[in-house]
C-alpha cells in the first residue's frame, strides 16, 4: 500500500508525531461525509453478505469508516475501505464460526428477519448460507477476501487496490479462491 | 500461447482491457483447448456464484431499507462523529482491561511484544544461527499515547497473512482443570499458589505449554512497515528466514467472583483487538502464573535497537526510545504498554518483590487494577475490580 496521505505536515492541534499520518485538511469533515456519500452502501453491502445480520453490518461499517476517519485522507479511500471492512468482516464471521452456538442463534435471527415465506425453503437457505459462511471462515484470509469483495460486484482495479494486487494477477487469484472454496465447502 | 486461467477469468468477468478482451476472443474461437477450460472455468464461477447468491438480502430485508440504514445523509455522519468520539476514550483502557484478556495477559503481552519488536529489528545482520536465550524476569510498563498508535496494524492485510502464515503455534496437551492447587501443581509441573484471602469456589484452569516459532518474512515485515506508514524504517538484508522461538510454560489461572462462564469467551486471543468487547464481569478478579516464559532467537539481533524502534512504534519520539532503550536490558524485561490518560502505573512492593500496579482512569481511581510481578521465575498477573490495597491484599496472601 502507498502511504499518499503522509508528508503534508500536521494540522493544528496534532501531535507532530502523527503529522505523517494526518495531513493539512481545512475540512476534514466535508472529506469524511463525502465518503460516506459515496462509499457506505457498497462498504455495507460487502459486509452484509459475510455477517446476514444488517445492524452487524452496520457496526462494523461505522467502525471502517472511523478508521478512515484516524488514517485521515489517501488517494484511493474506496480500496482501502474495502480492505478494512472485509477484513473485519472475515474477522467477525471467523469469531462466530468458533462459536457454534452462537452461529446457530445467528441463522435463526436471519431466519425471522426474511420476510415469510415458505418455511422449507428458508431454512434451506439458512442452511445454504451457514455452508457459505463456514467455508469462507476456512479459508486463507486473502482468497476469501477476494471472493467476499468480487461477489459483491466489487471490479477487479478495485479489488487490487483494496487487497496491494496486481490488477492482471486478481483473474488468477480469484480462479484459485474459487477453487478452494469448493474444497471447504465440499468439506474437503 | 494459450490463455491462462487468470486471463480466462477476467475474460469471463468482462474485467480485461478492451484490446485485450478482443484479443482473449479472437484467440478461444480458434483455440478448443482454451474454450474447454473456459468452460470448465465458467461452470465453477456459475456454481460459487450461486453460493454467494444465498448471501444476497432476499424479501424484504434490504441492507439500505430507509431510516435504518443511513446512505449518505447528515444521520449517518452524526452516528460516526459519536462513534468517533466514543472510541476515542475508551478503546485503549477497554482494550488493555478487556476480562478477555485478563487471564491470557502475561501470555499475550509477551507475544505482541514479540511480533511488534521483530517486525522492526535495526540494521544489523544476523551473523548465524546461533542462538541467543532471553528469559523473562521481570516487568517495566511505558505509557503511550493511544493517538500516536498505528491504527492500520489491526487492519492490515498484511499482518492478518503474518499471523496466519509466518507463525506456528503448537499446543501441548489441552486445557484442563483441577479442584485444588496441589492438582494443578501436578499438571502444570510448578508451584501454584493460591491466594488465600478469597475463597476459590471454582476448579483452577491450566493452559498447555505453547511454543510459537516465527519465520520472518523480509518481504511482508517490510509491507507492514509501509502499510503503517512507517516506510522510514528499513530493514537489513540477511534477516530473511531467521526463526525466533516463543516457550510459553503451561500456566494456571483462577478466577474469584462474579466470570464468565464459557472459557470460550477469554481463552481465544482475538486476531483483532478492536472487536467489540464481549460484556464485562466488572466483579471478577483473576489470577495467572506461569514460569517465565522465554524466547528463542539468532544471537545477532540487535535487541536494544528493535526495543527502540518497539518504542516509537508505540508513540515515543526517537530521543525519548534511545534514552529508555538503553536503560532496560531488553533480554530480561517485558515492557508493557500502557495507555496514557485512561491508565496510572506505580512500582509497589508486593509478595517480597518489587511489582507494577496498573490502576484504570487517569488518576488511577477507575475502580479496576491489574498488577504484575516475577517471584521465583514465576510470572504473576492479577486483575480485577477495586483499588491498590484490594489488589495487594489478595497477592500478599498467596500460599
Amino acid at each position: 500500500m502507498s502511504v499518499t496521505a503522509g508528508q503534508a505536515g500536521p494540522h493544528q492541534g496534532v501531535n507532530p508525531l502523527e503529522g505523517d499520518r494526518s495531513p493539512a485538511i481545512p475540512d476534514a469533515e466535508r472529506w469524511l461525509e463525502e465518503c460516506m456519500q459515496q462509499h457506505w452502501s457498497r462498504v455495507h453491502a460487502v459486509l452484509y453478505r459475510l455477517l446476514g445480520d444488517d445492524g452487524e453490518a452496520q457496526d462494523l461499517a461505522l467502525e471502517a469508516f472511523w478508521r478512515l476517519h484516524r488514517r485521515g485522507p489517501l488517494a484511493n479511500s474506496a480500496g482501502w475501505l474495502y480492505r478494512v471492512a472485509v477484513n473485519l468482516g472475515l474477522n467477525a464471521l471467523r469469531a462466530r464460526q468458533r462459536r457454534r452456538q452462537y452461529e446457530a442463534q445467528a441463522g435463526l435471527q436471519a431466519l425471522e428477519q426474511t420476510s415469510p415465506a415458505d418455511p422449507a425453503t428458508l431454512l434451506e437457505q439458512a442452511e445454504e448460507r451457514q455452508r457459505v459462511w463456514a467455508a469462507l471462515a476456512k479459508m486463507k484470509p486473502r482468497s476469501a477476501s477476494l471472493l467476499a469483495l468480487r461477489y459483491s460486484g466489487v471490479s477487479y482495479a478495485e479489488i487490487a487496490a483494496a487487497l496491494g494486487l496486481a490488477a492482471s494477477s486478481v483473474g488468477a487469484l480469484l480462479a484459485r479462491a474459487e477453487a478452494e472454496f469448493e474444497r471447504r465447502y465440499k468439506g474437503e | 500461447m494459450h490463455l491462462s486461467d487468470g486471463q480466462i477469468h477476467a475474460y469471463l468477468d468482462r474485467q480485461l482491457p478492451e484490446g485485450e478482451h478482443q484479443q482473449a476472443e479472437r484467440h478461444l474461437a480458434g483455440c478448443p483447448r482454451c474454450r474447454t477450460q473456459l468452460e470448465f472455468l465458467a461452470a465453477r464461477v456459475e456454481r460459487v456464484s450461486g453460493h454467494f447468491t444465498a448471501l444476497t438480502p432476499t424479501g424484504g430485508l434490504a441492507p439500505n431499507s430507509p431510516g435504518r440504514s443511513p446512505a449518505g445523509g447528515s444521520a449517518p455522519l452524526d452516528r460516526l462523529q459519536s462513534y468517533i468520539t466514543e472510541k476515542e476514550q475508551n478503546r485503549m483502557s477497554k482494550r488493555i482491561f478487556s476480562p478477555r484478556y485478563r487471564p491470557a495477559w502475561a501470555g499475550i503481552g509477551v507475544v505482541a511484544v514479540l511480533l511488534i519488536a521483530l517486525t522492526f529489528p535495526s540494521v544489523r545482520a544476523i551473523a548465524n544461527s546461533f542462538l541467543g536465550l532471553f528469559r523473562v524476569q521481570q516487568v517495566t510498563v511505558i505509557q503511550v499515547n493511544p493517538a500516536n498508535l498505528p491504527q492500520q496494524l489491526g487492519s492490515s492485510a498484511e499482518f492478518e497473512s503474518l499471523l496466519a502464515e509466518d507463525i506456528q503455534v503448537e499446543e501441548f496437551g489441552a486445557l484442563q482443570e483441577a479442584d485444588s492447587a496441589a492438582a494443578a501443581s501436578q499438571i502444570a509441573g510448578f508451584p501454584v499458589r493460591l491466594p488465600g484471602s478469597l475463597a476459590t469456589e471454582r476448579p483452577l484452569l491450566i493452559q498447555p505449554a505453547s511454543r510459537l516459532t516465527f519465520t520472518v518474512d523480509q518481504r511482508r515485515a517490510q509491507a507492514i512497515l509501509d502499510e503503517i506508514g512507517r516506510s522510514d524504517i528499513r530493514l537489513p538484508d540477511g534477516l530473511d528466514g531467521a526463526s525466533v522461538v516463543l516457550d510459553v510454560p503451561a500456566g494456571v489461572t483462577v478466577m474469584l467472583g462474579a466470570c464468565p462462564e464459557n472459557l470460550e469467551a477469554i481463552d481465544q486471543v482475538p486476531s483483532d483487538p478492536d472487536q467489540p468487547s464481549p460484556p464485562a464481569f466488572i466483579n471478577c478478579t483473576t489470577l495467572s502464573q506461569m514460569p517465565s516464559p522465554t524466547i528463542t532467537a539468532p544471537p545477532g539481533l540487535d535487541v536494544a535497537g528493535i526495543g527502540q524502534a518497539f518504542l516509537q512504534v508505540m508513540g515515543m519520539t526517537p530521543d525519548e526510545a534511545a534514552s529508555f532503550a538503553r536503560n532496560v536490558d531488553w533480554t530480561t524485561t517485558l515492557v508493557v504498554p500502557i495507555p496514557r490518560y485512561f491508565a496510572r502505573y506505580q512500582d509497589v512492593l508486593v509478595d517480597g518483590v518489587s511489582g507494577t500496579l496498573v490502576q484504570k482512569g487517569e488518576d488511577g481511581s477507575g475502580g479496576e487494577y491489574m498488577l504484575l510481578w516475577v517471584k521465583d521465575g514465576v510470572l504473576y498477573a492479577l486483575t480485577g475490580p477495586g483499588d491498590a490495597d484490594e489488589a495487594l491484599e489478595i497477592a500478599n496472601s498467596l500460599k
